[in-house]
């Protein structure tokens, strides 16, 4: 990406972006100070069932921004690192004009030649894992699943059609299309930073499950009702909602599917900065 | 009925949607039915979420239920993939 695409509007957007989260975060991180009581806390015990019934969810929701931010810092370093360890040769960039890139033959699979169970059960496979990996993130509230693990699994379908088919596999991810999703997810992830930070001062304050009353019943009838279930215990009848949470592991899948999908993308086929519709395929002409 | 049981469909529906846009190739009608096939095979084994008690959320009975989420992103899928795809 040239510099020179940052300026002007775009690059505005992305300061004021930098700043709100920067400033978000690091509030949040000082008033941190005084507020954890290590060990198990019996307060915790007592309340952590209100936003998540499965206990497998309810110890990872406590710390679950940090949580999702590291796992996403992860895969970013990973990215990076890759790219330096393996090279430029594979991943192309415009920059390196004085020495050329190694040009790999082109991944074009022939399905003629495919074992007759992938040429008609790849497909199929790819599908049933999409919509598994969907499943898993609609059930953060209710299963130990998230968005990291439904970006890993969508991921894994996306390679799965490659190495099935391809350049022209069915799971016909563009270079926009996973660049979009990503950059939607880091921001359905920041925003939702605001709603708590706003009314509370705390960064990711889970103002749909509101377990500490800190802010007004509208708040949690906007993000608490759509995920609100009914618990009908031994102990009695109790209701939970998971609030922002469901929709932060959204923006983490998206973010996930797009960090990782690139990754793949750019070593399948190669990467540059070319923008015309030629090279929206990875940007390889071949 | 509580409002969770029946938002993670809609949501899978839509995720569903959005990544069916991005399929290609050819499915033909039989494919398509062994898809939902064993996609209801697949959400009667996963079951429904817990503490889902109503039939809009999957729940039919102790030991019938059905996981709504893989259905409609299976189904959006396909309607994406009909509807959007390449």
């Amino acid at each position: 990406m040239d510099m020179n695409d940052l300026k002007g509007s775009r690059g505005i957007l992305a300061v004021v972006a930098l700043t709100v989260i920067t400033v978000g975060l690091f509030a949040a991180l000082f008033d941190l100070n005084g507020n954890v009581s290590p060990g198990i806390s019996p307060i915790y015990n007592a309340l952590a069932f209100l936003q998540a019934p499965n206990s497998l969810s309810m110890w990872v929701y406590d710390w679950r921004g940090f949580d999702t931010l590291i796992e996403t810092g992860v895969i970013y370093v990973g990215a990076i690192v890759s790219v330096m360890v393996i090279g430029r040769g594979v991943v192309r960039m415009t920059t390196d004009e004085g020495q050329p890139p190694v040009v790999s033959p082109p991944l074009l699979l022939k399905t003629e030649s495919l074992p007759i169970i992938l040429k008609y059960f790849a497909l199929p496979t790819a599908i049933l894992l999409t919509a598994y990996g969907i499943m898993i993130v609609t059930g953060v509230a209710t299963s130990g699943g998230g968005g990291f693990q439904c970006g890993v699994i969508i991921s894994s379908a996306y390679l799965l059609s490659v190495i099935m088919f391809g350049k022209n596999n069915p799971m016909n991810f563009t270079k926009k299309f996973l660049v979009a999703i990503g950059s939607f997810g880091w921001a359905l992830y920041a925003l939702l930073g605001l709603p708590g930070f706003i009314t509370t001062g705390y960064w990711q304050y889970n103002v749909g499950t509101n377990l500490w009353n800190l802010v007004p019943s509208v708040w949690s009838s906007i993000f608490g009702d759509p995920f609100r279930l009914i618990l009908t215990l031994q102990e009695g009848t109790f209701y939970s909602s998971a609030g922002i949470v469901p929709l932060i592991n959204l923006g983490e899948a998206f973010n996930v599917i797009g960090a990782i999908g690139l990754i793949f993308f750019a070593f399948i086929y190669g990467w540059n900065d070319a923008t015309s519709d030629q090279a929206e395929k990875g940007g390889n002409k071949q | 009925m509580m409002l969770g049981e029946i938002t993670p469909f809609f949501i899978a529906l839509l995720l569903g949607l959005i990544f069916g846009t991005q399929f290609s190739g050819q499915l033909s009608r039989r494919g398509t039915y062994f898809i939902i096939g064993l996609a209801i095979v697949a959400a009667f084994l996963f079951e429904a979420p817990i503490f889902t008690a109503s039939v809009f959320g999957g729940y039919i009975g102790p030991d019938l239920s059905f996981a709504t989420p893989f259905l409609g992103a299976t189904f959006g899928i396909l309607i994406g993939k009909y509807v959007g795809g390449k």
